[in-house]
């Protein structure tokens, strides 16, 4: 490896040759011709080059000027570009007029390239720094939500430091979907190794620890760029494939001199979508009144409920019905008198009975109210030979969920010197830890506390009182709770029996060395590197009650881990007029990327001393696993642009891969890409004050993607740990791919950009399609064959769609403008093929994306990838259900199955691909004051509710005891299902009484109890309100030390206007499981997400 | 004049870029030549011994189909052993679809290793470990079948050639290959070979002379399963067996049983014992069922001391009923728990085969009229005597005098095996269903009507729908309410539904 970067640095010191010639630094300020404010964000290039910078908040920039240059352009969206020509003078200060074409943006594209928009033959959109910093959102992808057209951004849960799930223009992929995320040009990690996978094995947690991205800091961003398709992204080779967030950071560019600019942000998070619960009913089993009534009504309600329904003894099973942690128990709030698990004691050790009372609000009671703390200082020096910035973030955020928290120290340094006019050297240094003392626990695990207080729980248990006495044991030994099997206390839970603290030290950054030859050859070298290391510790206590009742002190579980991601890239850009009319930029150059990954995990199932957490203290044998992965992928690739009179621009690129990860005879691949960009209303002359402007844009591209190391030989795997001292060898489950190629994704897009009446109307639309095949993914196959999947190359998947960006300007004058975005996208999916074995023609069915309870989420072939099937209720050929007919046995007793649904397993129930995803932002300022506001919505897309389907199962949802279905019972079809037609199997309509309970618990889980917790996702919801007061420049002004401020005022997650009514349940119709595909299209217990309302303060000095 | 000018430049200076680029090119394909050892698995090995990947074939049997979703839940409670008291479902004959899908997925994966210990054994002339391997294979195939009747068999473990939807094969020509193979196996053992079966063999240390004995006994079990629905074949393998012991050596000691010990540490607890004492999973939800108790008082045999614990509210034995609509008394405290050396012994034993098992299937086939060399009431008694001596009970002469007496009739075979085949669950489910002895009737609590015995068959799983439709869509419509429809082929009880 070092001798290859040796080989491959000597290179580019030969191609930097012989350095000479003198340099010259201009500085000025760039102010609007109609008002003369300073105008920040202005790009200035030098003519004909791409060496260039933007003006800060001041209006004010700074450049060196290679010799032999003799003009700078400065442009800016909304104004029309000048180009002056440089005299003797050092300072220039233009003024630039308004102009509602869009001709000029200048926008980052791949590698760190900044070109003009309207050359740019494929969608990008940007998002600028303002969304991403009003307000103290610690996860910027949550930021991109309803921003962009074609993202579909979904957060995982209100949980500190989980993550969100962003995917660009629909699901390409059987494996990986997330977009790659470059900062300053180089690509940085995103993997999330959480929730579904665990922390890889050795585990029974299901924390989400997050993705990579969400460690970078918001505050240090100065822009982010989306580029949607594959042919934006083709220079970025096989990781583009799915989209790239381009980030730009922060740096020190500016007015000459030191500056500092202060940030902090306050605000408070709560629970806003809790599960709608019923308050009719407490813990127990069949202790209805229907259940009264059909003993025969002996005695009264009152005394027959503690009889029969529910009455504690010891929690466990001891007392009546003490051990179900189901709602299906006494009536509450009548009047009854019931020993409970914190009723007093007599004389003789017994429960006193006490009243059997609701309390309405004890999940809500549950949460804490959360809040962050952001803090954030940047000192930023400017000169002529160069500008640096340093800038250091303190967050610190306490979770809803007791007891989890999260802070984040960012140091970050970035500095740009020009060592001569024409040597430039820039370096970034971002140090990041994140510290957690505790995260709670996710998914379907007894260390997620929604587990038990969300679903398997009784209605009628106290929040207080189990948060007063979470640290007291009952008479019995046993750790005080209102169950004493199955579950914890929920607050000892996340208090003192289960934690899960973790450090995490990062470092990223890059250095880069550039030489202007001549505005036709810049050549740069680039060297970035990411590294992290990360300790992650899952600590389970002797009180956790599992623990107590198998007499085990304990668990105790550690992961190291380390990943690196080096890239070393040799760039070569320049740019010049061809003759009079045509125009040629390139970028050339080559790439070497080096990943490692490794980790080690200790295990001690059992403890020898309780909460010592020291793998010295296991009991038994420690149990260890490590691995170690490396890859390199080395590339050339190149990019040129031919542009014709400013209106016509041909685009072409080509990149070779070559990667370690495929078998040797396909290391190597190429992929191309083409576009064109036509600026109609230059080229026909036809721009006027109706239409200012119009682009086509058209584009094929080709990207293709490797796979992660060592899938090509079968081995053998350890079964850890040995059983006796003896070790357990078996053949990896998984086969090896007979000849594994690169992956190909072909993309083709066709977009349209106008803007009319003076620009206050905005358009830009994109039609794609895409084909992703060769995918290599690792199929399930049918058991019997002997190995539980295969690594292949096969299937197809075809997204393609429409992107709309509308942007509107109804009002605009001095004092008060307002401005409206829409994002709007509908992507259509289908999987067209999967897998034949070439071989014996076999043919797969069925892809499994994941599976929940009965419920598979899979890609078929001419479907929609994420269909949903389940167990379907029997209909018959009217459509009707079919209820089981009234059967007795010997003794004349109704048989149990009598009056309930049939079932058909295994059919399509569902499909997890929404129709359309949208936003609509709202901005209107007046004077100095901004207020925005941000929809967001999703119009269908099915997931499949564990939160649901158990909580009917349980009696716990609001639905299970609506009206008096519990006293009465239900007749499926009159009092529940009534959107459905039932009937006997002989087509007479269903009378059948049934209880509620053998209803809903035969319905949501026993029968397979799917489709009725398969719940359609559309949504509207009000993402954010932001209201900002800019400090008048007026008053600025007065202050020589004060250069700017701003206060924002807040609120995020503000509410969920719409859900479908299949959402009986009221959960987060946004559900995410992790950024992976394993937990699309399903819910399970969802940490509820959080309202965030708070301030923030920005000053400069 | 200005843009010819960097015209100019660009052509001149540009030969020589190119010239680099060119050269850097050259530099990234040279720089190729370690991806071979970059791309080499640094954590795991391309072959492993044979020993422990038998070793592997073994565990996992006993770990997936002895524990409590493998055999408590389901077999051993179908069989009238167990009854579950809390979470009753699977008693109710409500499955969770993962057990199933484990199951599957488990006996396959085992059934694959072993394959591949069989065949490289064979490459290698390893006449003992091919054998040992084989016979343990032939062991899980016959609970496989004896679970979903029809499975891919001649078309299986054969994905790595790209048979990767298997054709199914009927346990009427399942049966005999296992009776073949078995034979084979001994006949291997016979060719007294010099290889060690090393420290993976888990059953008998090495001892190749105990495997023969295992092998042979299994054929027995194999035949005898079939002795109602092709008496000639069971009766030419049980006497081939039967009528040359130094060619065919059965177990006939509870010192020669196959059993797996089990280390005791976390996470090799027995799996009986695991599924209280293992903190993951710390379960109290299954009692000794009232079927089972009863029929031990009845018979007044000390075995129930051993089996069942006394209800700790009033020290009574009482078993529990069997997926009822609701439990009564609720109570959790007057139900008897299983025995402490079947329940409570981390570092206990799972019951593979053993000698009275052995002794009961000969005093069948002597029943039968099959040539044993002994009869069937001295088989009889020599079965109950080791099932006693198992259970550390050394005076078999009460018992056998009371009313466990010889009566002459089959069905005491069949019921003091049932007795015997206690934390064998596979067995024991397959042997009442095809004996009917005791006779049990379904769980009063199940959603599925009409039905008159506990479960035929397991459901197949729900990848087998989606994986190999085509392949298995004809034999899951076979299956009546996941547990019922089309019977096994040795199970030729009638009225039965």
């Amino acid at each position: 490896m070092k001798q290859k970067l040796l080989c491959f640095f000597m290179l580019g010191v030969l191609l930097i040759g012989s350095a000479y010639a003198q340099d010259r630094r201009i500085s000025g300020s760039v102010t609007a011709e109609s008002d003369g404010y300073p105008l920040s964000g202005v790009s200035v290039v030098v003519t004909g080059t791409t060496a260039g910078t933007a003006t800060d908040d001041n209006g004010a920039y700074s450049i060196v000027v290679p010799s032999g240059s003799q003009s700078l352009t400065f442009s800016m969206l909304g104004y029309i570009s000048q180009t002056v020509t440089i005299g003797a003078n050092n300072t220039v200060n233009i003024q630039l007029a308004s102009d509602a074409s869009e001709l000029s943006e200048v926008v980052v594209t791949a590698l760190g390239v900044r070109r003009e928009k309207k050359s740019l033959g494929y969608a990008t959109q940007d998002v600028s720094a303002d969304d991403l910093t009003a307000n103290t959102n610690q996860n910027l992808i949550n930021n991109l939500s309803g921003r962009v057209a074609g993202a579909q951004v979904t957060s995982a849960s209100g949980a500190v430091g989980s993550s969100s799930r962003l995917v660009l223009r629909g699901n390409n992929s059987f494996g990986n979907n997330q977009p790659l995320y470059v900062i300053d040009g180089v690509p940085i990690d995103n993997s999330a190794s959480n929730v579904a996978s665990g922390s890889t094995s050795l585990t029974t947690s299901a924390v989400d620890f997050g993705s990579g991205i969400q460690d970078l800091d918001p505050n240090n961003i100065a822009s982010i760029n989306v580029l949607k398709g594959a042919n934006a992204a083709a220079l970025y080779g096989s990781r583009a494939a799915n989209g790239v967030i381009i980030i730009t950071t922060k740096g020190g560019t500016g007015e000459q001199g030191i500056g500092v600019t202060y940030s902090g942000g306050f605000s408070f998070e709560n629970p806003y979508i809790l599960p709608k619960f019923q308050n009719k009913y407490g813990q127990g089993n069949l202790g209805s009144e229907y259940y009264y009534k059909l003993a025969g009504s002996p005695g009264t309600y009152a005394e027959w409920a503690p009889l029969n329904g529910f009455s504690y003894v010891d929690g466990a099973g001891g007392g009546v019905k003490d051990g179900y942690d189901e709602s299906w128990g006494p009536r509450l709030d009548i009047g009854l008198m019931i020993p409970q698990f914190n009723s007093p004691l007599d004389a003789n050790g017994n429960r006193i009975p006490t009243p059997w009372v609701s309390h309405p609000n004890n999940v809500r009671d549950y949460f804490n109210t959360g809040y962050t703390l952001d803090n954030n200082v940047a000192f930023t020096s400017n000169s002529e030979k160069g500008s640096t910035r340093f800038s250091y973030t303190n967050q610190t955020q306490y979770g809803t969920v007791p007891n989890t928290d999260q802070k984040r120290n960012t140091i970050q340094v970035s500095t740009t010197q020009h060592l001569t006019s024409k040597l430039n050297v820039e370096a970034l240094m971002n140090y990041v830890r994140i510290d957690n003392d505790n995260l709670v626990g996710q998914g379907y695990n007894s260390f997620n506390p929604m587990n038990s207080i969300g679903s398997w729980f009784g209605r009628q248990v106290d929040m207080a009182d189990l948060k007063a006495n979470q640290n007291e044991t009952f008479e019995n030994g046993a750790p005080y709770n209102w169950i004493s099997v199955y579950h914890d206390n929920p607050f000892a839970l996340v208090n003192s029996i289960f934690s899960q603290p973790r450090v995490k030290d990062r470092v990223f950054g890059y250095a880069l060395g550039s030489y202007t030859f001549n505005p036709w050859i810049k050549a740069q070298i680039r060297v970035g590197n990411d590294v992290s290391f990360e300790n992650r510790q899952e600590r389970t206590s002797n009180r956790q009650i599992d623990m107590y009742r198998s007499g085990a002190n304990g668990n105790f579980k550690q992961l190291e881990m380390y990943r690196n991601e080096l890239n070393a890239d040799l760039l070569l850009t320049g740019s010049g007029d061809l003759g009079q009319d045509f125009n040629l930029s390139y970028t050339a150059g080559g790439n070497i990327r080096d990943n490692k990954y490794k980790y080690t995990i200790v295990y001690a199932e059992d403890l020898t001393v309780p909460d010592i957490y020291n793998i010295t203290n296991v009991n038994g044998n420690p149990q260890a696993t490590n691995r170690f992965e490396h890859k390199q992928v080395h590339s050339l690739f190149g990019q040129a642009s031919l542009g014709y009179k400013g209106w016509l621009y041909l685009d072409v690129t080509g990149r070779n891969d070559w990667s370690s990860s495929l078998p040797q005879g396909n290391w190597s691949y190429f992929y191309p890409s083409a576009s064109l960009s036509w600026v109609f209303t230059d080229a026909l002359g036809m721009s006027n004050s109706f239409l200012n402007y119009g682009k086509l844009r058209g584009g094929w591209a080709q990207v293709g993607n490797d796979t992660n190391p060592y899938q090509t030989l079968a081995t053998f795997l350890a079964v850890n740990p040995a059983f006796g001292g003896i070790p357990l060898y078996r053949v990896d489950p998984q086969l090896p791919p007979l000849n594994l190629l690169p992956e190909k994704v072909s993309s083709t897009e066709i977009g349209l950009e106008l803007a009319a009446f003076d620009s206050r109307l905005r358009l830009d639309a994109t039609y794609y399609d895409k084909i992703t095949s060769n995918q290599i993914m690792a199929v399930d196959l049918a058991r019997f064959g002997g190995a539980s999947n295969i690594m292949i190359n096969a299937g197809e998947i075809q997204n393609n769609g429409v992107e709309i960006q509308l942007g509107g300007t109804p009002v605009r004058n001095e004092n008060f403008s307002w401005d409206i975005d829409v994002n709007w996208a509908l992507n259509r999916n289908k999987v067209n093929e999967l897998y034949t074995d070439p071989v014996t023609g076999n043919k797969l069915q069925t892809y499994p994306i994941g599976t929940s309870w009965g419920v598979n989420i899979q890609a078929v072939p001419g479907e929609p990838f994420g269909l949903i099937r389940g167990a379907k209720y029997r209909r018959n050929d009217d459509g009707a259900l079919i209820v089981n007919p009234e059967t007795f046995d010997e003794d004349g007793e109704r048989m149990p199955s009598s009056g309930l649904l049939q079932f058909e397993s295994q059919q399509v129930i569902g499909n997890i691909t929404p129709d359309w995803v949208g936003g609509i932002n709202n901005t209107f300022r007046y004077k100095d004051l901004t207020l925005s506001f941000l929809l967001d919505f999703r119009q269908g897309g099915d997931f499949y509710s564990v939160t649901d389907m158990f909580g009917a199962y349980t009696g716990v949802l609001e639905y299970t005891a609506e009206g008096s279905l519990r006293e009465n019972g239900v007749v499926i079809g009159r009092d529940v299902l009534q959107d459905f037609d039932v009937v006997l199997p002989d087509g007479t309509p269903n009378d059948i009484v049934i209880s509620a309970q053998d209803f809903f618990t035969s319905t949501a889980y026993n029968g397979g109890g799917t489709e009725l917790s398969i719940i359609d996702g559309s949504y509207i919801k009000l993402r954010n309100i932001n209201l900002v007061y800019q400090l008048p420049n007026s008053l600025v002004q007065r202050h020589s030390w004060l250069k700017g401020a701003s206060v924002s005022l807040f609120a995020n997650n503000v509410a969920l206007l719409y859900t479908h009514k299949s959402n009986r349940a009221n959960v987060d119709p946004e559900t995410a499981f992790g950024v992976g595909n394993a937990g699309l299209g399903i819910e399970t217990y969802q940490i509820p997400s959080n309202r965030s309302v708070g301030l923030k303060l920005n000053v400069a000095f | 004049m200005l843009h010819f000018n960097s015209l100019t430049i660009m052509k001149t200076k540009n030969i020589k870029y190119s010239l680099g680029l060119g050269l850097a090119a050259l530099a990234f394909a040279a720089c190729t030549k370690n991806f071979e050892e970059i791309n080499t698995n640094p954590n795991s090995p391309t072959d492993a011994p044979m020993t422990n990947v038998l070793a592997f074939g073994i565990q996992d049997y006993a770990a997936g189909f002895f524990d409590v979703w493998g055999d408590m839940n389901e077999p051993s409670t179908y069989a009238g052993h167990l009854a579950k008291i809390q979470y009753i479902d699977e008693a109710q004959y409500v499955f969770r679809p993962n057990t199933v899908e484990n199951l599957w997925t488990q006996a396959s994966r085992e059934l694959k290793n072993l394959e591949i210990v069989v065949g490289r054994a064979a490459e290698e002339g390893a006449t003992n470990m091919q054998a040992a391997a084989l016979t343990v294979q032939s062991m899980i195939w016959q609970t496989t079948t004896d679970r979903w009747r029809d499975v891919p068999f001649f078309d299986a473990l054969k994905a790595d050639e790209g048979v990767i939807t298997p054709e199914y094969s009927t346990q009427e020509e399942i049966y005999p290959e296992l009776l073949n193979r078995l034979k084979t196996a001994a006949e291997l053992f016979n060719e007294e070979g010099i290889d060690d079966l090393g420290t993976g063999d888990l059953i008998y240390g090495g001892d190749t002379e105990n495997w023969k004995r295992f092998a042979n006994s299994l054929r027995l079990r194999v035949a005898i399963r079939i002795s109602d629905v092709n008496p000639e074949l069971a009766k030419q393998h049980i006497e081939e067996i039967l009528g040359d012991q130094g060619t065919y050596p059965i177990i006939e000691e509870n010192s020669q049983n196959a059993l797996l010990w089990w280390p005791g540490d976390l996470p090799y607890f027995e799996p009986w014992a695991s599924d209280q004492f293992d903190p993951s999973n710390a379960r109290d939800d299954h009692a000794v069922s009232n079927i089972l108790v009863n029929q031990l008082k009845s018979l007044d045999d000390p075995r129930l001391a051993v089996y069942a614990k006394k209800a700790t509210a009033d020290g009574e034995y009482r078993g529990a009923a069997i997926g009822p609509n609701d439990l009564v008394p609720a109570e959790l405290t007057m139900y008897s728990r299983i025995g402490a050396k079947f329940r409570d012994d981390r570092a206990g034993f799972t019951p593979f085969m053993r000698a009275s098992e052995v002794k009961f299937i000969i005093a069948e086939a002597a029943a039968k009229g099959f040539t044993t060399g002994t009869s069937a009431q001295v088989a009889y008694e020599e079965g109950v005597e080791l099932s006693l001596a198992e259970n550390g009970i050394t005076d078999a002469d009460a018992y056998l005098s009371g009313p466990a007496a010889w009566s002459g009739d089959i069905s005491d075979i069949y019921l003091q095996k049932w007795i015997a085949l206690f934390k064998n669950g596979n067995e024991a489910w397959a042997e009442t269903r095809r004996t009917d002895v005791p006779a049990l009737s379904p769980a009063t609590g199940t959603p599925y009507s009409g039905h008159n015995r506990p479960p035929f068959r397991y459901p197949y799983p729900n990848t087998e729908t989606n994986l190999n439709g085509q392949n298995s869509a004809a034999f899951v419509a076979e299956v009546e309410d996941s547990f019922w429809g089309k019977q096994m082929w040795w199970d030729i009880r009638t009225g039965v539904n």
